[in-house]
């Protein structure tokens, strides 16, 4: 790991394209700009972590559960105009 | 019953599974979905299939054929969410080779808590379908508007 040492409103660039400023420091908290072409994705770190875990959730689902489930919202949908759209997908 | 002779034809064109929720499945091959990079978590699976259960929709699932025990409800999120529309990077479009907008679908994946409330949907990181090609990906968007569990809006 490089570690550089930044002072308020200096920046670091990555490449040619990436540059991060540090833009705003309050006690543990630092704000970053960061400029990147946009097929670069920049996310925060712990979202990979999250929806990992969403999805570790959602594979222990049962079909007894969800068709519980699918009971109880099937009457919400079905006031909707969505209704239409589920019955000519599915079932006809 | 079939004919003999139709049979090898019919045979080779599809995949059984033997899942947990759905018993044994006979998947054609044709609808079988590549996910080059897995799902999240679960990046050693490349192949799936929906499946739609009568009693579960609007829900549907995405089951692996890897590993049928493994399946995701899954929820088509503009039935709840009529606006949802996140801005897709080019590079996705590339990945799925994506040339229209209508090829494609998208799907969330859903979580259950104790409540019937407690229904999530994942709104940052759907999934994407070329439905021409089959070939998705979960996309992670950096919208930041999207929640990862979302509780669904009674209508």
């Amino acid at each position: 790991m490089l570690i550089l040492t930044r002072k308020l409103g200096e920046s670091i660039t990555i490449g040619s394209e990436i540059k991060v400023t540090l833009l705003e420091c309050q006690g543990k908290q630092v704000k970053l700009g960061i400029i990147a072409p946009k097929n670069i994705k920049v996310h925060r770190e712990e979202i990979f972590e999250k929806i990992q875990e969403e999805n570790q959730k959602a594979s222990t689902v049962s079909k007894h559960d969800l068709i519980e489930i699918a009971q109880i919202w099937r009457k919400g949908v079905k006031k909707s105009t969505s209704e239409e759209m589920v019955s000519s997908k599915h079932l006809s | 019953m079939l004919k003999m002779e139709e049979r090898p034809l019919k045979e080779s064109s599809m995949v059984n599974l033997s899942t947990n929720n759905f018993g044994n499945l006979s998947i054609e091959k044709e609808n079988i979905i590549t996910f080059e990079q897995g799902l999240l978590g679960f990046e050693e699976l490349k192949q799936f299939a929906i499946i739609d259960v009568e009693e579960c929709l609007p829900f549907e699932w995405l089951v692996s054929v890897e590993d049928p025990i493994v399946a995701f409800p899954i929820l088509n999120p503009t039935l709840f969410f009529s606006d949802y529309k996140p801005s897709l990077s080019k590079d996705d479009l590339v990945l799925l080779d994506i040339k229209k907008e209508k090829d494609v679908e998208m799907f969330c994946i859903v979580t259950l808590g104790k409540k019937p409330e407690d229904v999530t949907l994942n709104l940052k990181g759907p999934i994407l379908i070329n439905m021409k090609n089959k070939m998705g990906k979960q996309v992670v968007l950096t919208e930041d508007y999207y929640s990862l569990n979302q509780q669904l809006i009674r209508y």
